[in-house]
């Protein structure tokens, strides 16, 4: 064949044409997801160079990785150890003494829980086993091994929400049942082994799954089998109730001395099954993190006295909660009608709009001991149609309640207002009457009047708010004086309606040491009778234990002569002013939802008002048009609410800001520039194009992208709460500590400290020096156990929110502390996992700003928190990371924040729009801009780009003030990834052969004209 | 003639080199880390001691290709290795030629050991980097339970992006003699449907072309469309995919018949094949109707279209389309009177159940006169 042969060409030219289409369609494709194709090659489309003269700005730990390693797993146990609360204890069964013999009953004693399932999920492979644990307290031998053994090749084991994807439907107790003991013969092993029967009974908790409170749950699912009592997973099952059974003969007949119960949940089990089973002990352990079952052991083995106070309210009834019948995601009434869609995870096609569900707390402030504690005064003192209540029914143990191998009597106690008038002095007395040495924490409470005026403005107030405690060793026989500071502004309360502010009512305040929430109200209730003159019916009176009825010497009061609406009314953070945020997340003042009015839960009515069904939704053109619109065609809903907030949020910016200026100002310069300062600010970001600025914004799928105008080197951030764990992205897998609630049950914010610290120093240590740092944590939680069944209950502290800021603002500080910023999540209202993408949650402010907003407030405003992570779902109707009242009123005006707001998890969720979330305040988004960038094209908008300055501004901040800036003065150069230029390079070799192709063949037509002519 | 030799080795290196480039990039985007080693390594001298069978099968996988079949073996010395076969591939062929079988997908170690005082055999496995380091590094214990042992594996579908928890199941000794005999014990045969001919595109499309005007539309094994014809057999003919009508060229004289379809896929991003054949061997049809299927009904809900098909008194699927795929949801069903179908379906993948969550309150009324069906939902 001739060179010039017109077949040859005609062959050839296609070909080329062909590739050269394949080759420019998959480098267009690949450019497009070039973000997520370099997370998974772990590229960048940059380069870094470092600087030879840097200087460690975060100076790492003085201990190389295996001492760090071996203080982390101490720090664990420390953590276990003073978080597991004793809840009985009859007849002193423990401590255990050396030698003791256990036989360990559940498949959950051979496959603890150490933590829960999702995005901060642990790997349990190295984590320590309760066997371990038990054997090196106890000694070689002390484990009956025929059971052991039986459990390990049972077959039978629990079954977990998907780390990828959960739903209620999964979850199984999967009890091994007493049948296949007695094929077995294990039985016969029990008597060698018969001084404890120690029962763990565990119940997991994952990202995307609500645990199941009913047969519902797995119905809606599709799945008709399931093995917890009437679909309750917080319930025994047939088989646990039944090895319960079979181990309580045993235990009549003397084959088992002592039955000891582990609580391994961090979601509270239902305990009405304690009546019907003669248990000598119980301790909650929450999830026990990689070594924490340690400190178990050694709580029974009397080596660590007990000192955690669980914090949540531990129930006799699950359902007896007033949240429970708004617990859920329930679908608009006219849902179908406008095409409304829901998911539950990111791949399903509803995740673009996202607005079909809704959930109203209707319960308000009323949330756990909120609830309990106060019906329960309300009860006593015959007040607020309480009815026949009766606390023990629904109570088994009363939120800060935990008990000691010791007893600690209180004394002296007394409250000084101090001289400024801004704080209590709260001293009392507690004398330590055991045998042995012991930690003690003492909470204070405090209990707001419930006036006139708070009845006629929708003002709620607890029966008792925990407002301060300390942690301290006492020895035994010693008395030590406990001397806690209250804050003024945390006795104040939330008037949305009448002030439309914080306020400190007048009238009697009264605090009180107890030694939990109810001992607490009982001291109140004594002293609030003695003081009036009341006449108390002993017969209403309860205690928990050996709480007693309470001591009217343990509570003093203090008067407020007038009410203040004034003082709290401006931020004590940043001067600002303080008003309603969330008229639009209440039905009751949202004008878009019409007459759809609720009834919250009050005091003042408990029985009239008490949430008996979920009320009906219906989506008005209001509420579509301010937040649930999504664009079927073009862009016409989501546009028009765009220009709304450029009217309302950024009216005032006319004029297009700089962009892409030259200029020699790095990134690491910024740090000695005060971030007030406006003008050397406006210089610094004049610097960024409008592509660097988005891309910051908008691709940030755990990590920030490098920008070379600033020189601002790209960063990776990753989950969790439980401490830098295996997670969906892989990455290092460090220390992971126990479950939140725990944390938070120590009531030590040294301890807490402590972890963060390390918590911090394992990012540090986590990346190579030369590639991308971890600077960002997303977590720890900050959301509110609102009922036992939320999925990520592991994840959050308490159902209380100022102990949620307390322990959340150490934390937070401590990480901070070891340059890595901490993303506190979910900023807000996630508290449960069913429908979380995009459903709207209607509540009222005051209960929003006391409950659901204290734990994000404590990490900002005391921990100096740099970040949070805004949350799927909906305030009102509109997205969070879109709702201005949220993300910049609160949080940067209220709050002072000043580092990134970043997303959950972005990717194909439309429904978080860009433009919507820059304006509002949202900085970085969790995702890829492919398929959703709303940004692209508006470098001509002035609100826009305003908007992407400060969002760019607030990455920044949070960058420069991390462990990035080790790497000193760094030059960012962009670069293309190896697979980029591949591809690149074989789209420009068959362009070129295309076009040589194309070139031979019509010289190959003309010569063959020639020839032929 | 030097210059034609030249340049056809310039042109055939070239063609070599960027088409394995574009594969290896391709390759890159997964998990495939051992590119180097697609083939089975030669017969060993060890033993094998245990293996494992595990499937990762997850439903929302097929959507992607990727479910595939793992063989873990134990060998004699030690080591520990993952092999895995893509069965989606239908490919059947032996290891050493097979493109969707790659050995040693993942490596590392064994041995039999005590963990709390149970033996067992403690597995550890990862994907090797070319720098030798190890990524997606998983662990389990093996217990026999009952001649039996099992575990679980966690498996990267993307290594350090993805992952999925696969149990494998297994005894002492072999499962299979080798590669060869594990590809064919999980291959899937694939039957092509019923067809007067073909039309191919160069990117594995198929146009399968029946009678009566009708054809189905495939990209590799997995049908993407339905589709009718009319066709005068004089040049004349037209193709109509959903609501779509698509130009096809006829040219007689060539005889050849070409036309374009347009595949979406997600989002924007479609995928377009450039189908053609022969002319002459397309019937001539008129525009068939759409197939109805007696027990098969189609409706909406959601925005997502959802097609029932019953099979017997009791059972049933329920199928939609995802991407390129069309997943399936097997379960049961109750019809009432009115003739109003409730389905219960228990996909045990944690994706799957979240698709599945979209209509699991959803009951459907059938219409029996166009086997349509119309959500109801509560």
């Amino acid at each position: 064949m001739k060179l010039f042969s017109k077949k040859l060409w005609l062959i050839l030219t296609p070909i080329m044409a062909v590739l050269m289409v394949v080759a420019i369609v998959a480098y267009a494709v690949t450019s497009f997801f070039s973000t997520a194709i370099n997370a998974a090659l772990n590229t960048t489309n940059f380069k870094q160079i470092q600087d030879p003269d840097a200087r460690i700005i975060y100076e790492p730990l003085l201990m190389d990785d295996a001492t760090l390693a071996e203080y982390e797993e101490r720090l664990c146990e420390d953590i276990e150890g003073e978080g597991a609360a004793l809840l009985f204890n009859k007849n002193d069964a423990l401590p255990l003494s050396q030698g003791t013999k256990f036989s360990c009953f559940s498949q959950s004693s051979v496959n603890l829980l150490y933590g829960g399932t999702g995005s901060g999920s642990m790997s349990a492979d190295n984590a320590v086993s309760l066997h371990s644990a038990l054997t090196s307290r106890f000694g070689d031998g002390c484990i009956n091994q025929d059971l052991w053994t039986f459990y390990v090749t049972s077959g039978y084991e629990r079954v977990n929400a998907s780390t990828t994807g959960g739903n209620q439907g999964q979850y199984r107790i999967n009890e091994v049942p007493w049948s296949e003991y007695e094929d077995a013969g294990v039985a016969s092993s029990f008597a060698s082994y018969g001084d404890v029967a120690l029962v763990v009974l565990a119940r997991s908790g994952g990202e995307g799954a609500d645990l199941p409170d009913d047969e519902a749950c797995f119905t809606a699912n599709g799945v008709s089998d399931y093995d917890s009592t009437e679909g309750d997973y917080l319930r025994l099952s047939a088989e646990e109730q039944d090895m319960l059974s079979h181990i309580m003969d045993y235990k009549q007949n003397g084959t088992f001395k002592k039955v000891i119960l582990l609580l391994n949940s961090a979601n509270s089990l239902q305990l009405d099954f304690l009546a019907d089973y003669d248990f000598d002990a119980a301790l909650w352990i929450g999830d026990v993190g990689m070594t924490g079952i340690n400190a178990v052991a050694d709580i029974l083995a009397g080596n660590v006295v007990p000192s955690g106070r669980i914090v949540d309210t531990f129930l006799n009834d699950n359902h007896s909660s007033p949240a429970m019948v708004n617990f859920g995601a329930f679908p608009y009434a006219n849902a179908d009608e406008l095409g409304l869609e829901t998911a539950q995870n990111n791949t399903d096609a509803g995740v673009k709009k996202a607005n079909r569900n809704y959930v109203i707390y209707q319960e308000g402030i009323y949330v756990g001991y909120r609830y309990y504690e106060t019906r329960y005064e309300d009860y006593v003192f015959g007040n607020g149609n309480a009815g026949e209540y009766d606390y023990t029914a629904d109570v088994a143990y009363p939120f800060g309640y935990g008990l000691s191998y010791t007893a600690f009597d209180y004394s002296d106690f007394s409250v000084t207002p101090s001289q400024d008038g801004k704080t209590f002095d709260v001293s009392v007395n507690v004398t330590n009457t055991g045998d042995v040495d012991a930690k003690h924490t003492v909470q204070i409470y405090f209990s707001s009047p419930y006036t006139d005026y708070d009845k006629e403005n929708g003002v709620e107030k607890a029966a008792v708010e925990l407002c301060g405690f300390d942690k301290k060793e006492i020895a035994a026989g010693s008395t030590v004086t406990y001397n806690i500071t209250v804050d003024k502004e945390d006795l104040t309360s939330y008037d949305a309606n009448g002030a439309k502010t914080y306020i400190l009512d007048a009238g009697d305040y009264w605090f009180t040491a107890g030694k939990n929430a109810h001992d607490a109200v009982n001291n109140i209730i004594r002293a609030k009778a003695a003081d009036g003159n009341i006449a108390l019916d002993e017969s209403k009176l309860c205690g928990i234990g050996d709480d007693g009825t309470g001591k009217k010497e343990l509570a003093a009061k203090w008067n407020n002569p007038e009410r203040d609406t004034e003082t709290y009314s401006v931020s004590s953070a940043t001067g600002n002013k303080i008003t309603n945020r969330f008229d639009n997340a209440d039905l009751n003042k949202y004008e878009g939802t019409a007459d759809q009015k609720i009834t919250y839960l009050t005091r003042s009515d408990w029985q009239g008002t008490f949430p008996k069904e979920v009320k009906t939704l219906s989506v008005t053109d209001k509420m579509w048009a301010d937040g649930l619109t999504h664009d079927e065609d073009g862009e016409s809903g989501r546009a028009a609410l765009v220009e709304r907030y450029k009217e309302l949020y950024w009216a005032d910016a006319t004029e297009l800001p700089t962009q892409g200026a030259e200029g020699d100002i790095d990134a690491i310069d910024m740090r000695e520039v005060d971030y007030d300062d406006d003008e050397a600010w406006d210089e610094f970001l004049n610097q960024l194009p409008y592509s660097e600025m988005t891309a910051l914004i908008g691709d940030g799928f755990h990590l920030t992208q490098a920008a070379p105008s600033i020189n601002l080197p790209g960063t990776k951030d990753e989950n969790g709460p439980q401490g830098l764990t295996a997670s969906l992205l892989g990455g290092e897998s460090a220390m992971a500590y126990t479950s939140e609630d725990v944390m938070a049950a120590t009531f030590n914010r040294e301890l807490v400290a402590e972890m963060g610290k390390c918590i911090g120093e394992d990012f540090q240590r986590a990346a190579p020096k030369d590639e991308s740092q971890y600077t960002g944590i997303y977590g720890p939680g900050a959301n509110i156990h609102r009922t036992p069944y939320s999925g990520r209950n592991f994840e959050y502290y308490s159902e209380d929110g100022w102990l949620s800021g307390e322990i959340c603002a150490v934390e937070v500080e401590a990480i901070q502390e070891r340059g890595v910023y901490v993303f506190t999540k979910h900023f807000a209202l996630n508290d449960q996992e069913e429908g979380r993408y995009g459903i709207s949650t209607w509540s009222n402010e005051q209960a929003i700003r006391e409950v659901y907003l204290e734990g994000f407030e404590g990490s900002i405003t005391k921990g100096g928190g740099l970040g949070v992570m805004s949350s799927f779902n909906r305030i009102g109707v509109v997205w969070s990371g879109a709702h201005h009242g949220l993300m910049t009123e609160i949080l940067r005006d209220e709050w002072g924040m000043k580092g990134a707001a970043i997303t959950d998890c972005s990717v194909m969720a439309n429904y978080m729009d860009y433009r919507l979330g820059v304006l509002a305040g949202q900085d970085l988004w969790d995702g890829y801009r492919s398929g959703m960038d709303t940004l692209a094209g508006l470098d001509d908008d002035p609100a826009i780009v305003s908007a992407c300055r400060l969002a760019a501004k607030h990455i920044v901040y949070s960058i420069i003030n991390s462990h990035a800036m080790n790497a000193g003065h760094v030059e960012i150069i962009p670069a293309m990834p190896w697979w980029q230029a591949t591809l690149l390079a074989v789209m420009i070799v068959f362009i070129v052969l295309t076009a040589a192709s194309a070139v031979m063949l019509t010289v190959s037509f003309i010569k063959n004209k020639k020839k032929n002519a | 003639m030097k210059i034609k030799k030249w340049l056809a080795t310039v042109l055939g290196c070239t063609l070599a080199v960027s088409t394995a480039a574009c594969a290896g990039v391709f390759a890159a985007c997964g998990n495939d880390d051992n590119d180097d080693e697609k083939n089975p390594s030669p017969g060993g001298e060890t033993t094998p001691a245990y293996q494992f069978l595990g499937m990762m099968d997850d439903d929302d996988l097929s959507s992607y290709g990727m479910q595939c079949a793992l063989w873990l073996q134990l060998d004699s010395d030690g080591t520990a290795s993952i092999d895995k076969y893509s069965y989606l591939s239908y490919d059947a062929s032996p290891a050493a030629e097979n493109k969707n079988y790659q050995a040693d997908f993942m490596v590392g170690t064994w041995e039999k050991t005590e963990r709390d005082g149970v033996e067992g055999v403690s597995i550890e496995v990862g994907v090797k980097q070319e720098d030798g380091s190890m990524k997606g590094v998983t662990t389990a214990m093996a217990y026999n339970r009952g001649g039996k042992y099992s575990c679980e594996l966690t498996i990267p579908i993307v290594v350090d992006m993805f992952d999925r928890g696969v149990e494998f199941e297994g005894t002492e000794g072999a499962l299979y003699e080798d590669a060869d005999e594990f590809i064919t014990e999980n291959a899937l045969t694939f039957t092509p449907p019923a067809n007067e001919t073909t039309l191919t595109s160069d990117n594995g499309g198929t146009v399968y072309v029946q009678n009566e005007g009708k054809l189905l539309i495939y990209n590799g094994y997995n049908m993407i469309a339905e589709g009718t014809y009319e066709n005068d057999g004089e040049g004349n003919m037209s193709v109509t995919v959903g609501a779509t009508k698509i130009d096809v060229t006829v040219d007689a004289d060539a005889d050849t018949v070409s036309f374009t379809y347009e595949y979406a896929l997600y989002g924007d991003y479609t995928m377009t094949f450039e189908f053609s054949g022969k002319y002459s061997e397309i019937p001539v049809a008129e525009a068939g109707e759409p197939e109805v299927q007696e027990n098969v009904y189609t409706g909406t809900y959601n925005g997502q279209t959802w097609t029932l098909t019953i099979k017997d008194a009791t059972s049933c699927t329920m199928s939609t389309q995802m991407g390129e795929f069309n997943v399936p949801f097997n379960g049961t069903y109750v019809k009432d009177e009115q003739g109003v179908v409730t389905v219960t379906c228990n996909p045990d993948n944690e994706t799957m159940q979240g698709i599945w969550a979209g209509v699991k309150n959803v009951k459907w009324q059938l219409n029996e006169a166009d086997h349509t069906m119309t959500a109801i939902a509560e």
